[in-house]
């Protein structure tokens, strides 16, 4: 009988005693996650990074983690601080991030191409832009297809304001299509 | 209504597009192994930095009741009305002492805050800061 893969809960637990193999598959199996939450809310070149400080700093801080919410929207929550204040350091360092990369592609007709590509790249312009709550409530219900009540206990905050705050960012966000 | 909700669908498939354009350049056991490795020595790092800050911080909580014994001792030799603890820390019993040290510390740091600036903390991280500071 095969054997049922580890619990996150078994794994922290491994973590916290000292088993290094716990925090690893932990990254093996939420990192892509929290890469496709960086990647789509503005992270650029910055993605591989940000997503081991994320983890690094959520197994450094492991006590604090409850269970309130997923292991995996936990790291989100600090993979989003992480990159806040990786921007506030470059602003400060007036370091103007590379991100801004053409969407270029070869298929479809040359029109057709540019008017997908085009949106595309409005929409992710205007995600970055998106205030922090805005931003992780749409994505974590875009990318993860979490219900409110799972984003709110991830962000620490009520499902109705997570509703409310996902309606504002589809607002922002329709504009630019 | 079902236009509203093709609006809806069309941002959050391209949400999903750019995460998965993100994910897929993304690799997991070279990820996992960075951060184990970062863990092992910024983690014993971290133990070490703590120590010494909490040695620094015993030896400055001890040169301020020093300091602060000298000036009672002091007025009290010049007729001002002395306190009734003892002026001398050598005076003190090892409960005694113990007891002053304890009530000058506080818990473990929940921030690391001796390795960067206020600028570095989030938002969640200056709340705490400040509830610490507010006693």
């Amino acid at each position: 009988m095969p054997l049922e893969p580890a619990t996150d809960a078994e794994l922290i637990e491994d973590w916290k005693n000292g088993r290094e193999s716990g925090a690893a598959e932990l990254v093996r199996r939420h990192g892509e996650a929290v890469a496709r939450y960086l990647g789509a809310a503005g992270a650029g070149d910055d993605v591989d990074d940000l997503v081991q400080e994320a983890f690094f700093k959520a197994f450094q801080k492991i006590d604090s983690f409850r269970g309130q919410s997923q292991f995996k929207t936990w790291v989100i929550r600090i993979a989003s601080n992480a990159l806040t204040d990786l921007r506030r350091k470059q602003k400060r360092a007036k370091v103007i991030p590379i991100d801004d990369r053409e969407f270029v592609d070869g298929s479809g007709r040359p029109d057709e191409v540019l008017d997908g590509k085009d949106a595309e790249r409005r929409v992710a312009d205007g995600i970055k832009k998106l205030p922090t709550l805005q931003k992780d409530v749409f994505l974590m219900r875009a990318q993860e297809g979490l219900a409110y009540d799972e984003v709110a206990r991830a962000l620490g905050t009520t499902p109705g304001a997570a509703r409310v705050h996902y309606h504002h960012a589809v607002k922002r966000l329709k504009k630019l299509l | 209504m079902k236009s509203e909700t093709n609006t809806e669908q069309r941002l959050e498939e391209i949400a999903r597009d750019l995460g998965d354009q993100a994910a897929s350049r993304f690799d997991p056991n070279a990820a996992a192994e960075k951060v184990v490795a970062r863990l092992r020595v910024e983690g014993r790092e971290k133990k070490n930095r703590f120590k010494a800050t909490r040695i620094l911080m015993r030896v400055a909580a001890v040169a301020v009741i020093a300091i602060g014994l000298g000036v009672v001792a002091q007025n009290a030799g010049d007729g001002v009305d002395p306190i009734s603890a003892p002026v001398e820390l050598a005076d003190f019993t090892d409960d005694e002492l113990t007891e002053v040290m304890d009530s000058l510390f506080l818990e473990e740091p929940v921030y690391e805050l001796a390795s960067g600036d206020l600028y570095d903390l989030n938002e969640a991280e200056l709340a705490e800061l400040l509830e610490l500071m507010e006693g």
